[in-house]
C-alpha cells in the first residue's frame, strides 16, 4: 500500500521534476491559505447576508404589526360589519407570514441570533394565540356585532411589543464589522490570486512535463502500435498467402503462423496463438500426442522426430497427410537465423501435374501415331520439334535431326522454293502455305512430300522456338499414282483421239469441253472453233432436249440410260453421212450429271449394205416362200410325170398294129413332152430355191463328198435324159469344209447343168461330165472340179463369166444369174471358183476351199 | 438283165394319186405291192407285214416322218431295203436317211425308170450282189 503510494509519488516526481515539486508545495500552501480565508470570508458574507435577511424580516414584521395595529384600531374603533374580517385578517395574515419568515430565517441561521430568534419565536407564538382567538371573535363580531374582547386587544398589544423587541434586538445585535470584513476580503482576494497563480504555474509545469511525458509515451505508444501494426500486417499478409507459413526464431520458438499452416495440422488439433513462443520440441510433442489420440491405429512413434527433422534439415519434401492431402514442405532459413517453413497443398497441383503429364503423353501418342509428320522450326530454320512420323518418312530418328537445319533434309534443287515460302510466311503471319518438294531420306533417296506450314504470330511462337510450324505429308505414292494416272489419261486420250469414231464431250450447260481428232477431221473444224462454244452451234448435230433435261435433273439414285439415234450430217467434204450417235450421261462426284459423251460412228456404208440386205432378205423371204411352193409343186409334178410315164408304159404294152398305132405314137410323143416339161418345171423350181437364203444362216461343217453325192442324185435323171454320163471321182478322205452344203450343191448343180447345156448346144446327145473331189495334202485344200467334153468356153466370154446377168443362152433358157450366184456363194464360203478350158477340149470349173477351221459354232 | 423276181413292196405316201401311180406301175411289173396312205397306216402295215423286200416311203407326211417309218422297218425287218422319196431334203436329213440304211433317196419328181432301177438293185442285192453305189446306178441305166 505504502509502496504503491511511494511508487506513484516517485512516478509523479519523475514526471513533474523538482521545480514542479516546489511550486506544487507553494501552490498547496497558498491554496490552503486562500481556501481558509475564502472560507472565512464567505462565512462572514453569509452572516452578513443572514443578518440583512433577519433585519429585513424583522422590519417586515414591524411593518406588518404596524399595519395590524392600524387595522385593529379601525376595527375596534368602528363597526365594519362584514368587512372587518378583511381589514383585520389580511394584515394579520401578512404579519403572520412575516413572523414566520423571521422565525424560519433565524432557525436556519446559527450565527449569534439567539436573542433575535427568541424574540421571533415568542412573537410567533403570540401570533398563533392571537390568530386562534381572532377568527371566532371576528366572526362573532360580524354576525352579531359582538365587540372584540379586550383580551384580544391585549394580545395584540403584546404582539406588537414583541415585534418591536425582536426588531430592536435584530437591529442592535447584528452590527456589521465593515473593516474586518473588508480587510478579510482583501486578504482573501490576494491569497486566492496567489493560489491561482501558483496553480497556474503548477499546471503549466505539470502540463509541460505531462506533455513531455505524453510525447514520450506517445512516441512509445506509437512505436508500440507501429510495431503492433507491422506485426499485424505481417500476420495479415501471411494470412492472405495461400500457403501455410510458420516462422520459428533462432531459438526454435514459434513466432507466427497463419491459418493455412494450421490447416495442415488441423487434423491433429492444430496450433493456436497460445503456442506462440513454444519451442519446436514442445509443439512437436503436443502434436504427436494428438496423433496418438486421434489416429490410434497409425504408427505415430516416428512422427515427432520426423516433424522436427523436417524443420531442421529438410529443404523440400512432399508429404502425404493422414487426411489424404498431399502437401509440399519447403524450409528455408531466415537472415536472422530463424526458420521459415512453407506448406503448399499440392494435391491439386500434383493432380494437375499428372493430368498434364498424361495430356502430354496423349498428345505425344496422338502426334506420333499420325502418318504425317508434325514439325516446328526456329528462327534459324532449325528443327526444334519433330513427331515420330519422320522416322517412317525419311528413316532418321527424331533425335538425329533435332536442331539440325531443315535444309539438310530438303533436296538442293528445292531450297530456293523453301526460302521463298519462308519469306512469304513471315510476311503474312498466321496464313498457311502449302507446297510440294522432295525430301532426302537417310539412305539418300528422295521422297515427294507436301508440306503445309505457317508462321504463328510473334507472341504465339514461344520466343522464336516455334517460328514456323507445319505438317509434312508423304505424297510419293500419290505422286506415283498421279503419274500413272497421267499416263493412263494420256493413253486414254490417245485412244479417244485415234479412234475413227467421232467423240464429243459436252458439259452440263451443253458447252463443248473436248472433241477428238475423228470429230474434228469429219467436221473440218478446229478445236479453238468449238471448245467452250455451245453444242447447239454445231449446225446439224442434234440431241433431244427432253432427254437432256431429264438427265440434268436426275437425282443421284436414278439410273440413267444412254440414248442412240441416227443423225444425218454433212461432213467437211459436203457429203451427207449417216452418223449413228450414242449419247451417254456421265455423273460427276456430286452425283448429278456433269457431262454428256457423244460417240458417233459413220454408218453410211453399213446402212447401204443393210438396205441391200433388206432387198436381199426380201428375196430371201421370197426364197422361203419359193421353197415351200417348190416342195408343194413337186408333188403334183411327180404325179403328172407318173401319169405321163404310166400312160407311155401302158401304150408300150399295147400291140403296135392296132388302130391306136398312129395315135400311140402321138400320145407317146406328147407324154414325153409332158415328162420333159415336168423336168423343166423341176429345174425352174430348183433354180428358184437358189434364192431361198436365210441371211443369218450359220455356216456349219459338212462332208463335201456326201453333199456332192446327193447333188448328183438331184440331177442324174436330167443327164440321163440327155444321154450324158456323169462320172464321180470323190476322194472319200476329203476333210469337211465349213459352209452351207445346200449352197455348194446348188453351185455344183449349176456348173453341171451349164456343162450339159454346153454339150447339148453342139451335139444332140452323148457326153461326159465329171465331178471330181481331191484333197491337196500339203495345204489341206479341198479341190472340186466339174469337167465336160463340150465345146469349151469362148475366149471373149471367159473374163465375164461370173458377171451377173451375163448369159450366153438365148432368151428363155437360163437367167444368167447362175454363175454370178455361184461365184458369190463360193466367196461367202471363203473359197475360190475359176473357169478354164481343158487341153483336151471342154471346160473345167475349179472350186477350191481352204479347210483351216473357222469357228463354226452355230448359235441356236 | 436277169428276170426280175417278184418282190414284196410296201409303199407309203399320203398323196393318194402318187401312191396309186407307183403302186400300179410296180404291180404291172409283177411285184406284190402293199400301200398305206398315211403315217399311221404305214406303221400298222410295217408291223403286220411278213418279210417285205422293199419299203418305199415319202418323208414328209402329216402324222410323222417317213424316216421314222424307215427306222421302224429296219427294226422289224432288217433285210428290207428302204427307199425314201422327198421333194427336198437338207443335208442332215439325208445323213440320217443314209444311216438308216436307205438304199436311195429319190428326189421328186423322179422317173419311173429311176424307181424301177432302185427296186431292181434291191432285187439284185437280195440275190446276193453287192449294194450298188447309187451314183453308178444312174449311169448304168
Amino acid at each position: 500500500m505504502i509502496g504503491r503510494w511511494l511508487d506513484v509519488f516517485r512516478r509523479l516526481s519523475t514526471a513533474i521534476g523538482p521545480a514542479g515539486l516546489v511550486w506544487g508545495v507553494v501552490a498547496a500552501i497558498l491554496g490552503l491559505l486562500s481556501f481558509a480565508i475564502t472560507f472565512a470570508d464567505s462565512r462572514m458574507t453569509r452572516d452578513m447576508v443572514e443578518a440583512h435577511n433577519i433585519r429585513t424580516a424583522a422590519f417586515d414584521v414591524t411593518t406588518g404589526s404596524n399595519d395590524l395595529n392600524k387595522a385593529l384600531i379601525v376595527v375596534l374603533g368602528a363597526r365594519l360589519g362584514d368587512r372587518s374580517r378583511i381589514y383585520a385578517l389580511t394584515p394579520l395574515e401578512a404579519w403572520g407570514q412575516a413572523a414566520r419568515q423571521l422565525r424560519s430565517i433565524c432557525a436556519h441561521s446559527d450565527w449569534r441570533t439567539g436573542e433575535v430568534a427568541l424574540h421571533a419565536n415568542r412573537a410567533c407564538d403570540a401570533f398563533n394565540a392571537l390568530d386562534i382567538a381572532m377568527v371566532p371573535a371576528l366572526t362573532a363580531h360580524e354576525k352579531s356585532g359582538t365587540a372584540i374582547g379586550d383580551d384580544l386587544v391585549a394580545r395584540l398589544a403584546e404582539l406588537v411589543r414583541l415585534t418591536d423587541a425582536a426588531n430592536t434586538a435584530a437591529l442592535s445585535t447584528l452590527e456589521p464589522r465593515h473593516e474586518t470584513k473588508t480587510s478579510l476580503h482583501l486578504t482573501a482576494v490576494v491569497s486566492t490570486s496567489g493560489f491561482l497563480l501558483a496553480v497556474v504555474i503548477l499546471l503549466l509545469l505539470v502540463g509541460r512535463s505531462a506533455t513531455r511525458h505524453h510525447d514520450i509515451s506517445e512516441v512509445a505508444r506509437r512505436a508500440q502500435s507501429d510495431a503492433q501494426a507491422s506485426r499485424q500486417q505481417v500476420v495479415d499478409a501471411i494470412e492472405t498467402v495461400p500457403v501455410g507459413f510458420a516462422l520459428y526464431d533462432k531459438d526454435e520458438r514459434l513466432v507466427l503462423f497463419n491459418r493455412q499452416y494450421n490447416e495442415t495440422v488441423a487434423h491433429l488439433g492444430g496450433v493456436n496463438d497460445s503456442m506462440i513462443g513454444w519451442p519446436l520440441e514442445r509443439i512437436a510433442e503436443h502434436l504427436q500426442q494428438q496423433l496418438l489420440v486421434r489416429y490410434p491405429d497409425q504408427d505415430g512413434s516416428h512422427w515427432k522426430s520426423e516433424y522436427i527433422r523436417r524443420r531442421r534439415e529438410g529443404h523440400r519434401a512432399d508429404v502425404q497427410l493422414l487426411n489424404g492431402r498431399m502437401v509440399r514442405l519447403q524450409r528455408s532459413s531466415t537472415p536472422s537465423g530463424g526458420t521459415a517453413t512453407v506448406w503448399t497443398d499440392v494435391s491439386d497441383l500434383i493432380q494437375r501435374e499428372e493430368a498434364l503429364r498424361s495430356s502430354e503423353r496423349r498428345f505425344q501418342l496422338l502426334v506420333n501415331s499420325l502418318t504425317d509428320t508434325v514439325f516446328s522450326l526456329n528462327r534459324d530454320n532449325r528443327m526444334t520439334y519433330l513427331s515420330a512420323g519422320i522416322e517412317d518418312l525419311l528413316g532418321f530418328k527424331v533425335d538425329e535431326l533435332r536442331l539440325r537445319s531443315v535444309f539438310e533434309v530438303i533436296h538442293p534443287d528445292d531450297h530456293p522454293l523453301l526460302h521463298e515460302v519462308a519469306d512469304r510466311l513471315r510476311a503474312h503471319r498466321g496464313l498457311p502455305a502449302t507446297f510440294t518438294c522432295r525430301m532426302q531420306s537417310k539412305d539418300g533417296t528422295h521422297r515427294m512430300v507436301e508440306i503445309r506450314l505457317a508462321a504463328p504470330e510473334k507472341q504465339d511462337n514461344l520466343n522464336g522456338e516455334f517460328a514456323i510450324t507445319g505438317l509434312v505429308r508423304d505424297i510419293e505414292a500419290q505422286h506415283e499414282l498421279a503419274r500413272r494416272l497421267h499416263d493412263r489419261m494420256e493413253r486414254l486420250n490417245s485412244i479417244v483421239q485415234s479412234t475413227g469414231a467421232l467423240f464429243l464431250l459436252i458439259d452440263r450447260h451443253q458447252h463443248i469441253v473436248m472433241a477428238n481428232n475423228g470429230f474434228l477431221s469429219f467436221t473440218g473444224l478446229t478445236e479453238d472453233q468449238i471448245v467452250d462454244r455451245p453444242f447447239a452451234a454445231l449446225a446439224d448435230w442434234r440431241l433431244d432436249p427432253a432427254v437432256v433435261e431429264a438427265w440434268l435433273g436426275a437425282s443421284e439414285a436414278q439410273t440413267l440410260k444412254a440414248v442412240d439415234y441416227n443423225n444425218m450430217l454433212t461432213n467437211a467434204r459436203g457429203e451427207r453421212r449417216t452418223i449413228h450417235v450414242t449419247a451417254n450421261p456421265v455423273r460427276g462426284t456430286s452425283g448429278r450429271v456433269e457431262h454428256i459423251v457423244l460417240l458417233g460412228v459413220d454408218e453410211t456404208e453399213r446402212r447401204q449394205a443393210e438396205l441391200q440386205l433388206f432387198d436381199t432378205s426380201r428375196l430371201a423371204t421370197l426364197g422361203e416362200m419359193a421353197s415351200g411352193i417348190a416342195h408343194e409343186i413337186n408333188q403334183p409334178l411327180t404325179v403328172i410325170r407318173f401319169a405321163a410315164e404310166s400312160l407311155q408304159d401302158e401304150l408300150r404294152e399295147t400291140a403296135d398294129n392296132t388302130l391306136l398305132g398312129n395315135l400311140r405314137r402321138f400320145i407317146d410323143e406328147k407324154c414325153s413332152r409332158v415328162t420333159a416339161q415336168t423336168e423343166r418345171a423341176a429345174t425352174i423350181i430348183r433354180d428358184l430355191r437358189g434364192f431361198a437364203r436365210k441371211p443369218d444362216d450359220m455356216p456349219e461343217q459338212f462332208d463335201v463328198v456326201q453333199a456332192l453325192r446327193v447333188a448328183a442324185t438331184m440331177i442324174d435323171e436330167q443327164l440321163r435324159l440327155a444321154r450324158i454320163d456323169l462320172h464321180l471321182d470323190l476322194d472319200p478322205a476329203a476333210p469337211p469344209i465349213t459352209g452351207h452344203a445346200s449352197r455348194l450343191q446348188q453351185v455344183i448343180i449349176n456348173l453341171v447343168l451349164n456343162a450339159r447345156d454346153a454339150i447339148l448346144d453342139t451335139r444332140n446327145s452323148g457326153g461326159t461330165i465329171t465331178i471330181r473331189v481331191q484333197t491337196l495334202r500339203q495345204s489341206g485344200h479341198v479341190v472340186i472340179t466339174v469337167e465336160d467334153d463340150g465345146p469349151g468356153i469362148p475366149g471373149h466370154v471367159l473374163p465375164r463369166l461370173f458377171e451377173p446377168f451375163y448369159t450366153t443362152k438365148p432368151t428363155g433358157k437360163g437367167t444368167g444369174l447362175g454363175l454370178s450366184i455361184s461365184y458369190q456363194i463360193i466367196q461367202q464360203m471363203r473359197g475360190t471358183i475359176t473357169a478354164e478350158n481343158r487341153a483336151e477340149g471342154g471346160a473345167r470349173f475349179t472350186v477350191t476351199f481352204d479347210t483351216a477351221p473357222i469357228s463354226a459354232t452355230a448359235v441356236s | 438283165m436277169p428276170a426280175p423276181s417278184v418282190l414284196t413292196i410296201v409303199v407309203i405316201d399320203d398323196e393318194a394319186e402318187l401312191l396309186g401311180e407307183i403302186s400300179r406301175f410296180l404291180q404291172r411289173r409283177g411285184h406284190r405291192v402293199h400301200a398305206a396312205a398315211s403315217f399311221a397306216e404305214g406303221q400298222a402295215l410295217i408291223d403286220s407285214m411278213i418279210n417285205p423286200d422293199v419299203l418305199i416311203t415319202d418323208v414328209r407326211m402329216p402324222g410323222g416322218s417317213g424316216l421314222d417309218l424307215a427306222r421302224r422297218s429296219r427294226g422289224r425287218h432288217p433285210a428290207c431295203h428302204v427307199i425314201v422319196m422327198t421333194g427336198h431334203l437338207d443335208q442332215s436329213q439325208i445323213g440320217s436317211a443314209e444311216e438308216l440304211g436307205a438304199v436311195a433317196v429319190l428326189f421328186k419328181p423322179f422317173s419311173f425308170g429311176r424307181l424301177l432301177a432302185l427296186v431292181t438293185s434291191a432285187t439284185e442285192q437280195r440275190n446276193g450282189s453287192e449294194m450298188p453305189d447309187i451314183t453308178h446306178s444312174a449311169s448304168a441305166v
